[in-house]
């Protein structure tokens, strides 16, 4: 091949045209099948990565071989460009690299969406989170306190005072007389459901007294710990639904969230709740000391669950 | 070198890589529905909401619309169920042991409801057309420094000066799919509750309380507001098939 030859370059005509744009023609010819564009310069960098070997490699085994020369015996031992081009084509489908590009896009979307309205969320929360410590300064809010005090049982452990009130003024003597022991879990809809502790109190002095009730009065206070679903926390009226009866056979209707007088009555709360867990507070007013367990019971929209609550005369 | 290689991902092809992203992707949006509030089509919100209430979904048989919000009625085995999508709540009204029963389908949330909603429970069959006859009346006083807030009370509470109103309704049913019919009853007094003096409409507002379960649930014989609501159900040939009563009277809502 004389020098002429070699300049010229392969062109349709057979001759091959050599330099930066002999190379970048048959390159482009080569990657002009791939139709999802970002891949070509991808895929073009590897041709031109073995054209520049083959070219190295001629001019290291052949050290008097002009560097035109070595292009073009490199570019023609490349082969047909058009023909590694519809090999690449094959391989380089243009609906994956969309969809890939897509992938990308709705990623970035997506975590934008979230870290605003996450980030907000978060924001938002901790400054209610802030704003109720410096309320409470510091320790859990008094309701709070008498929740842990009737649901503890613990008799060592005396009755929340808020600021400036004392035992004498209340003129109430709480003892825990009967501790609830730990239940089984039952399934009730979506729902998992357990008594998890509580007490059957006793209290005396003028100050539980109510119309048609006489000191003293009992009352069992138990933990109904309630475990859904995230996005899906039980509604609290549904605990309204919840009655029960004593060993003794008291029957105890629920009051839907007001209190009751005279007759035995049940109260369901719902109390603060960690993660997927809720918590109820449940009052049974009227309970007798000599009652050795209570049952709870739920019948309605055609669910259905009983939880027996064994009341122990020792602590547990 | 080293010797030591650290830990490090697999390398992902471009079909691992578009999964990858993907999967993550449905997972960040799944954050962001549930950080929009879970938001769901009112049929599915309305069996969630069921769901929450510890019940077994019920059988929808109508969806209204009331000042934007969306109401969902669904019959169970004893009781329809009205969800208020919005309020987040569910409330209750006994099905008729037999024949045919009216319900409120509306919100017992507002004090002003420019249009309220009845739905038959267990309509006839055979019914094609119904018609709706509503008679309400309300007693009146306005309260306040300028004395220009209305509320509904019976003239024996407190002095000033009590007026009573009456209005009538008579409402063509729009048969479901469901079978039941839906009876659109729109306040002759359309005025924007925004605009009227105190903020009350005295028509809307005995509509509104159509939908409060203490209407329905108060001892005594004296009800504010009154009514009376009658259906007639009509078959092909426009025969009288069935009728059906509301009236505070008849104590048809459970309550909770």
């Amino acid at each position: 091949m004389n020098q002429d030859e070699t300049r010229r370059g392969r062109q349709k005509d057979g001759t091959v045209e050599t330099g930066e744009r002999g190379q970048a023609q048959w390159l482009d010819k080569a990657v002009a099948g791939i139709r999802f564009r970002p891949d070509r310069a991808a895929v073009r960098a590897e041709p031109a990565a073995h054209l520049e070997d083959k070219q190295a490699d001629l001019q290291r085994i052949f050290p008097d071989i002009p560097p035109q020369e070595a292009e073009v015996r490199a570019l023609e031992a490349m082969g047909d460009p058009e023909v590694l081009g519809r090999e690449l084509a094959n391989i380089h489908r243009p609906w994956l690299g969309y969809l890939w590009m897509a992938s990308q896009w709705a990623l970035g979307v997506a975590l934008a969406l979230a870290l605003v309205l996450w980030g907000g969320r978060g924001l938002s929360e901790l400054e209610n989170r802030r704003t109720l410590e410096e309320v409470n300064q510091g320790k859990a809010p008094y309701g709070e306190r008498v929740y842990e005090y009737y649901l503890a049982g613990d008799p060592e452990v005396p009755f929340p005072q808020q600021e400036g009130e004392n035992e004498v003024e209340t003129g109430i003597t709480r003892t825990p007389v009967r501790w609830a022991e730990e239940t089984e879990t039952i399934r009730a809809g979506l729902y998992a459901l357990a008594v998890s502790r509580g007490a059957l109190w006793r209290l005396a002095g003028e100050g539980i007294q109510e119309p048609g009730t006489q000191s003293p009065r009992y009352v069992l206070e138990c933990e109904l710990t309630v475990t859904g679903l995230p996005g899906l926390p039980l509604h609290p009226e549904a605990a309204y639904h919840i009655s029960g009866f004593d060993s003794l056979g008291n029957t105890y209707q629920n009051t839907r969230g007001g209190h009751g007088t005279e007759t035995a009555y049940i109260l369901a709360m719902e109390l603060a709740g960690k993660g997927l867990n809720q918590r109820y507070r449940l009052s049974v007013w009227e309970v007798p000391p000599q009652a050795e367990w209570f049952r709870l019971e739920y019948s309605w929209g055609g669910v259905d669950w009983t939880l027996t609550v064994p009341l122990k005369e020792e602590r547990i | 070198m080293s010797g030591k290689r650290g830990w490090s991902l697999p390398r992902l092809g471009r079909g691992g890589k578009i999964l990858r992203n993907l999967a993550i992707s449905l997972l960040l949006l799944v954050l962001v529905w549930a950080a929009l509030g879970a938001p769901l089509p009112p049929s599915l919100d309305f069996h969630r909401l069921e769901l929450r209430y510890l019940r077994e979904p019920s059988q929808i048989v109508a969806q209204v619309e009331q000042d934007g919000e969306i109401y969902v009625v669904g019959f169970g085995e004893q009781e329809a169920v009205l969800g208020d999508l919005e309020g987040g709540s569910l409330s209750f009204w006994s099905l008729p042991e037999e024949g045919t029963g009216l319900m409120v389908a509306g919100s017992d949330r507002k004090v002003n409801v420019p249009t309220t909603w009845l739905l038959s429970m267990r309509a006839p069959e055979d019914a094609v057309t119904a018609r709706l006859e509503l008679e309400l009346s309300a007693w009146m006083v306005k309260i306040g420094p300028d004395r220009e807030e209305i509320v509904l009370e019976l003239p024996k509470n407190r002095e000033g000066e009590y007026w009573q109103e009456r209005w009538s309704y008579s409402v063509e049913g729009e048969r479901l799919l469901s079978g039941e019919f839906l009876f659109r009853v729109d306040a002759h007094d359309q005025t924007p509750w925004q605009e009227a003096p105190g903020r009350r409409v005295g028509e809307q507002m005995a509509l509104a309380e159509l939908a409060w379960d203490y209407l329905y649930t108060q001892t005594g014989s004296e009800h504010n507001p009154d009514f009376l609501a009658q259906a007639t159900f009509y078959d092909e040939q426009g025969v009288c098939i069935g009728e059906a009563r509301l009236s505070p009277e008849e104590t048809l809502f459970c309550g909770m």
